[in-house]
This record gives C-alpha cells, sequence and structure tokens, in this order.
C-alpha cells in the first residue's frame, strides 16, 4: 500500500518535472541548442607522449597513495591508454581523482 | 607493390572513417538533445539561477565531447551525469567561497554604497524561472529547491533520470548506502510538504 502511494507520488512528481522542462522559455531552449552545437564542435582531445608521461608519473604517485592509504586493502589497477587522455588538462585530473567510478563503468560495460 | 596498396587503403579507408565520425557526431547530438532539458533543470534545481546553469550544462557537454566522444553511446549517460554533478559541486564551493568573502567584506567595510551588496544573491529563484503551470508543479520545484544539495540531486536522478542506486552513487560520488539515504529522506521530505496535491 505505502509503496504504492510512494510510486504514485514519483510518477505524478516526474510527470510534472518533464511538464517544466518541456515549457522551458524559448530563450534558454536556442542557449542550450547553441552549447550543444559548440560542444560538438570541438575536436576531441588527443593522447601525447607528453600527456602520456604525465599520467604515467601522476597514476604511479595515486597508486603509492592509495597503497599507503588502503593498504592490505587491494586498490583497482590503472589500466587501458585510453584513459590517459584525462590528465591532458585540469578536468581529467578531478575525475580521475575517483578511480572508483572507472572501476564501475567497466563492470557496467562488460555486464552489458 | 606496398607503396602502391597503403595509398589505396587509406583511400577507402579514409571514406569510412569520416563516416564513423558522422555516425558518432550524431549519436553524440541524439544523446545531447535527449538529455539537455533534464540537464539543466538538474542544474537549475542546485543552483537556483539559470545562467549558471546553463554554463553548468554547457560545461558538462563540452567535457563529454572533449573526453569521452569516442565511448560506446551506452557510457555516455553516466559519464555525463558524472561531469554535471562533479560542475555542481564546484558551483556549491565556489559559491561557499564567495560568500565567506562577502561576509567578511561586510563585516569590515561600514560603507553602504559597497557595489558588491548589489550582486544578485545566487540563491533566489527567479519569478520567471518557476517553471511548472500548476500549483502542484510550483511546490514541487519549491520543495525541491529547499532540499539539501545531495538529497536533491539523488531523487532527480533516481526518481527523474531514472538511474538505479549504482548509477547514481557513481554519478554523486558516494556508496550506494549514502544514495539510498538520501533519497529516502527526500522522498519522504517531498511527500510530507506537497500532500496536499498529491495524497
Amino acid at each position: 500500500m505505502t509503496d504504492n502511494r510512494e510510486s504514485r507520488f514519483i510518477a505524478a512528481a516526474r510527470a510534472a518535472l518533464d511538464h517544466s522542462a518541456q515549457q522551458l522559455d524559448e530563450q534558454t531552449i536556442a542557449r542550450l541548442r547553441a552549447a550543444r552545437r559548440q560542444a560538438l564542435a570541438a575536436r576531441p582531445r588527443r593522447t601525447t607522449w607528453l600527456a602520456a608521461g604525465g599520467l604515467a608519473t601522476a597514476a604511479l604517485a595515486a597508486s603509492v597513495v592509495a597503497f599507503l592509504l588502503f593498504a592490505p586493502a587491494a586498490a583497482p589497477p590503472v589500466t587501458g591508454l585510453d584513459q590517459f587522455d584525462l590528465l591532458s588538462d585540469n578536468d581529467g585530473l578531478e575525475l580521475y581523482r575517483d578511480l572508483e567510478f572507472y572501476r564501475w563503468l567497466a563492470e557496467r560495460a562488460d555486464a552489458v | 607493390m606496398a607503396a602502391i596498396a597503403e595509398p589505396l587503403h587509406a583511400a577507402h579507408a579514409a571514406p569510412h572513417s569520416r563516416e564513423r565520425n558522422l555516425e558518432s557526431r550524431a549519436s553524440l547530438e541524439h544523446f545531447l538533445t535527449g538529455v539537455e532539458r533534464r540537464a539543466f533543470r538538474l542544474a537549475q534545481f542546485a543552483t537556483g539561477n539559470r545562467d549558471e546553469a546553463l554554463d553548468i550544462v554547457q560545461d558538462a557537454m563540452l567535457a563529454l565531447v572533449r573526453h569521452y566522444g569516442g565511448r560506446t553511446p551506452e557510457e555516455w549517460a553516466p559519464l555525463f551525469h558524472r561531469i554535471l554533478q562533479s560542475r555542481i559541486r564546484d558551483w556549491y564551493r565556489r559559491r561557499h567561497t564567495q560568500h565567506r568573502w562577502l561576509a567578511w567584506l561586510h563585516t569590515n567595510d561600514d560603507d553602504d554604497d559597497d557595489p558588491l551588496a548589489a550582486l544578485p544573491d545566487p540563491d533566489a529563484h527567479r519569478p520567471e524561472e518557476q517553471l511548472g503551470n500548476t500549483r502542484a508543479g510550483t511546490a514541487l520545484e519549491a520543495a525541491l529547491g529547499a532540499l539539501p544539495l545531495r538529497q536533491q540531486q539523488a531523487f532527480l536522478l533516481r526518481a527523474w533520470e531514472g538511474l538505479d542506486v549504482a548509477a547514481t552513487a557513481a554519478a554523486m560520488g558516494c556508496s550506494e548506502g549514502s544514495v539510498k539515504t538520501h533519497y529516502s529522506r527526500a522522498v519522504h521530505t517531498l511527500r510530507d510538504q506537497l500532500e496536499d496535491h498529491w495524497p
């Protein structure tokens, strides 16, 4: 009974939120469209050997810190050269901090 | 022979590569088009400010394309929400620093004409930004805006975006247990406050 009421509440809330998203003003919609086009026009970051070297150093440092903090618990391994571009700027560094997320993402991809 | 074969191979590969790029770009555009309005609303609930929310969404889109455009489409949603939540947290940290700085100025400056005092309150919701045509929708918006950030975002990601507990935890950078707690508290508070509209 409680679950049914909660389900109805969630459904009503979702409908109200969908409605609010559909009722955005024209200016906001135009700015979102422009933001999307600008993002799509951006070139993907390419891995450079300089960035790869930076990542290798940072990954080594992160591994040491993780080992010191969490030993004897096993730290998630840093694998995959495709992660190297993460350290090519500050955005990548910020995202790279949470290695657990990438492990989760990899597990999720394997499960699909 | 190899010198001849190589250009031929390249000539055949190039159109395929272009096709793949166009296909990938079309898929990315489809994904971003589908998520951009909800992402904007998520950021707007968090910041209470349309311009700040637009900046956050634009930044998240750019980061997704630059860093993860080559990933499979199935990975884009969790990555995008991860980036979006990270940007929202950054905004909160900056605002906190700014508030502390403004508070310090306020206590150390007796000048009533301080131009910084005229800065808009980032917490203030503009009347024109109060979306939702129904009273229930408006009440929901107000109640969501008043929730603590983690509860608010956990509710929106779980109930609206449809992310499961694990995906929400990954996006928010916290444990699954924390997501369950935040979500449960959010639902409890919202149901209490919206009981008159949705009994």
